[in-house]
């Protein structure tokens, strides 16, 4: 956001040092612009289009119904043909949640028109994402809910970088006071709050209570089939494509370099 | 899989409609361009237009048929077309990570999740603790004198090595390691201490008492180290390891010498011990390497073995390696591309089959008919003859791809395992206990002991990884999160809005293709300039956002090798996506 209105008026504060100061006051709130389209636009179009096309098999079967492809036949294709995805919780959560609250909350104060415009783009999510998670996508792994922390903590990271844009924004403005008084009380509020979460939700779930487990029923054993990955099982049971992906038929390779 | 929501069609209703309006207002600022203010470029604004508001309202058509994919979609994963049977074992309690508890009375089994019942022990440098002494006449119990020395702290001359690693390795890749459940047993009868929970007097006696209590503990068959030696039967066939403890028992009463034999002591002894063997196995480096590391691999699971069967006594259950899985993925894959295509094959020659008894179309003249079915037969005849032999090769490919995976499977589990490995036990109360405590040994650093993730959630190729790998990962990704965050997307795309610029540039300085057709003042070839300029970046942005940086993104969390579950790479991605 900075770097954006900094490049647009590169050749200016070259030509002239002295006038970055008063030239970056008027071009990060001018830069809102683009910001506040582009949340209007993720709220109005974006967000309801990922109800129509959710993932790359709504084009496969549209095709397949207009009969430019052929439908599958055999059990194994039929399995294969419209596969079960799940959701890219890393790319889902990265991108389309955070990345756009840091956007709004950026510019909260700076230009509040853009405030409205995330309303309704997380309202809209929120409604979109809520019915993909019943209808559409089905989960791959399960981790215990250990995503809410993850968000819980970027949030407050969000309202940190808010913080600190604001205040240089103040402070291109040449509102010391106002900028000093911000920096001085809200980061250290923001982290004062990051090692509540931690010590009040992190900390007293980081290891399962032993009176939890203490009258817990005892096992015979644990069949090591369940600690085997499918391609070394007996049959290769289990074995799918897509084994132990983390995003299943989203088009990964499952080894690296 | 649920039926969609009638909601989804209600909104769709209204985003559509709203179009729908605006498509209105544009063809009404049409006619009043054209008629009404008479501009002069109104007849390309026309054509735009109309163009515009003719395939808008194919959006309706074409929300029926996202719709009617949806529904198609749905219909297909609905599982009317899926053998049960194979559902059905898909569906047993092991492949849902689930260890069975009790029987219920009304036939179901109480479960619960087997990451309850586990810990994985990675490993981590293998270092001695120079730790003093608080008090003066303190004496740690493995460290009393009586010509045993288990954890491997006294020093000795190193031709002990050959005898805790392979020296060779087999036909087929067979190892002369020993298969830890082959164990000699001790000439005495008491039963052996290290599995007793609550036992007396010196945790760790003889070193019979070890072997005993290793070949127990361990449980130790060819391809499971179940306890109860009811491991499963995958590998029937693969030879069976020699004990190499059989070679004397000063190993045990010295595994020191093993640290010093491979140079695994701290410090600037480490160094030169390193530099002794190097030159000492200067000629069989990568043999000498894969010695250390099966010494390494044995050290820790012996350590672990003895701490936990020590510590948990009957709660411990056994040991279970991780092996690579790559190789025999990749023929599993191979596999099923064959059995795919042949398949396919079948149902085509079944399809064929069928045709022939039916006819089709009205009945001809007689003469009309008898050349038809000729014509047909003879098609058909070589249609299916060309299928029979195309589905004999595919069989025989699938035949010789099962072979080539159990080959390949047995010579992966009778190899080096990884570094890491998993430890269950019989109660969540021992695996708790375990997960949370430092379960090294007093003087030396080993391996770190953490919560099992769940079986489904196992992100088994950074498992593959050692300490060091672990470590030195991030820094060769780190070029590539630097690529993915540094590159100017924005600035890439917004360079295809001057790329008509670039092409044709201007009356006073034409650009290398001011010549040709794209650069005249055709009015298609301004409409196509105008495409280009205004819907290519989006498009491009869009695709990169949607598709290469998701990829780019795994790739280097994947790559960095620390995940150990697959919950954490997810998170380890959202963490790159936020930072970018």
């Amino acid at each position: 956001m900075l770097g954006g209105s900094v490049l647009a008026e590169l050749p200016q504060y070259l030509d002239n040092p002295e006038a970055i100061w008063n030239t970056l006051s008027s071009a990060i709130p001018a830069s809102s612009n683009f910001f506040i389209n582009y949340v209007s636009y993720r709220a109005l179009v974006m967000c309801w289009f990922r109800l129509f096309y959710p993932h790359q098999a709504i084009v496969t079967c549209i095709l397949k119904w207009l009969r430019i492809v052929p439908w599958a036949k055999t059990a194994r294709d039929k399995a294969i043909e419209a596969p079960v995805r799940n959701c890219r919780y890393g790319r889902d959560i990265g991108i389309p949640v955070l990345m756009n609250f840091v956007m709004v909350l950026a510019y909260a104060v700076v230009s509040p028109l853009i405030l409205p415009f995330g309303l309704i783009y997380f309202i809209g999510l929120w409604a979109v994402w809520r019915y993909q998670m019943l209808y559409v996508y089905q989960r791959q792994y399960e981790s215990g809910g250990q995503f809410w922390p993850f968000v819980a903590h970027k949030v407050v990271g969000c309202l940190l970088l808010m913080v600190l844009f604001t205040s240089v924004v103040l402070i291109f403005k040449q509102a010391y006071a106002q900028a000093a008084i911000m920096l001085v009380t809200l980061p250290l509020y923001l982290l004062r709050f990051d090692m509540y979460l931690t010590n009040r939700y992190d900390a007293v779930v980081a290891q399962v209570p032993l009176m939890a487990v203490h009258k817990a029923g005892r096992v015979a054993g644990v069949d090591p089939d369940l600690w085997t990955p499918p391609p070394l099982r007996q049959g290769a049971a289990g074995w799918n494509p897509e084994w132990g992906k983390v995003w299943q038929w989203w088009g990964i390779p499952r080894y690296t370099l | 899989m649920r039926k969609p929501h009638y909601l989804i069609y209600v909104a769709s209703i209204f985003v559509f409609s709203y179009k729908c309006l605006g498509n209105i207002w544009a063809l009404y600022h049409c006619f009043y361009s054209i008629f009404i203010r008479r501009k002069k470029n109104s007849i390309l604004i026309m054509i735009l237009k109309i163009i515009i508001s003719i395939i808008f309202p194919l959006d309706i058509f074409f929300f029926f048929l996202f719709a009617v994919g949806n529904r198609m979609v749905d219909r297909r994963r609905s599982g009317r077309h899926l053998n049960t049977s194979v559902m059905a074992s898909a569906q047993s309690i092991t492949y849902k990570g689930a260890v069975a508890m009790t029987q219920l009375s009304g036939g179901g089994v109480m479960a619960a999740n087997a990451s309850l019942y586990t810990v994985l022990v990675t490993d981590q440098p293998i270092e001695r603790l120079r730790l003093k002494r608080p008090l003066g006449n303190m004496e740690f119990w493995h460290q009393r004198n009586e010509g045993t020395d288990p954890l491997g702290l006294q020093a000795t001359h190193t031709d002990e090595l050959d005898a805790m690693v392979p020296s060779q390795l087999g036909p087929g890749g067979s190892s002369s390691f020993p298969s830890l459940s082959q164990l000699e047993e001790p000439p005495t009868p008491a039963p052996p201490r290290v599995m007793n929970s609550g036992g007396s007097g010196s945790p760790l006696g003889s070193p019979t008492d070890l072997e005993q209590g290793l070949s127990q503990g361990l449980g130790l068959n060819v391809n499971s180290f179940n306890s109860n030696g009811t491991g499963n039967s995958s590998l029937e066939g693969t030879p069976p390891r020699k004990p190499a403890f059989h070679r004397g028992t000063s190993v045990l009463q010295d595994p020191g010498a093993i640290e010093r034999g491979i140079g695994l002591s701290s410090g600037w002894s480490a160094t030169w011990n390193g530099v002794k063997q190097w030159w000492r196995h200067r000629g069989r480096y990568k043999e000498w390497r894969r010695d250390v590391r099966w010494a390494m691999f044995n050290k820790r699971v012996r350590t672990a073995t003895e701490m936990f069967s020590e510590l948990f006594g009957d709660d411990f259950d056994a040991i279970v390696p991780i092996y690579p899985t790559e190789s025999v993925d990749r023929v599993i894959h191979e596999w099923d591309k064959a059995a795919a295509a042949l398949e396919r094959a079948q149902m085509r020659l079944r399809e064929i089959s069928e045709e022939d008894t039916y006819r089709v179309g009205p009945l001809r003249d007689q003469e009309e008919e008898k050349k038809w079915w000729q014509l047909r037969k003879g098609a058909s005849a070589a249609k299916i003859k060309r299928l029979k032999s195309k589905i004999a090769t595919l069989a025989e490919k699938t035949a010789t791809l099962q072979e080539q995976i159990s080959t390949e499977r047995d010579s992966i589990l009778s190899d080096l395992p990884s570094t890491c490995f998993f430890a269950t036990f019989k109660s969540q109360e021992a695996a708790a206990i375990a997960a949370q405590a430092n379960l090294n040994p007093i003087t030396q650093r080993l391996f770190d002991v953490q919560a099992a993730p769940s079986p489904d959630d196992v992100n088994w190729p950074a498992l593959e990884r050692s300490w060091w790998q672990r470590q030195a990962r991030p820094a060769y990704v780190i070029p590539l999160i630097l690529f993915i965050m540094l590159l100017p997307i924005g600035a890439f795309t917004g360079a295809f809005a001057q790329l008509t610029i670039a092409f044709c540039g201007n009356p006073e300085n034409p650009g290398p293709a001011a010549d040709q057709w794209f650069c005249s003042d055709d009015r298609w070839a301004v409409f196509f300039r105008n495409l280009l300029t205004s819907i290519a970046p989006s498009l491009l942005l869009s695709l990169y956002h949607l598709v290469v940086l998701p990829v780019l993104v795994y790739y280097a969390a994947q790559a960095e090798g620390r995940c150990f579950s697959l919950s954490q790479l997810d998170r380890r991605c959202a963490d790159l996506f936020f930072y970018w």
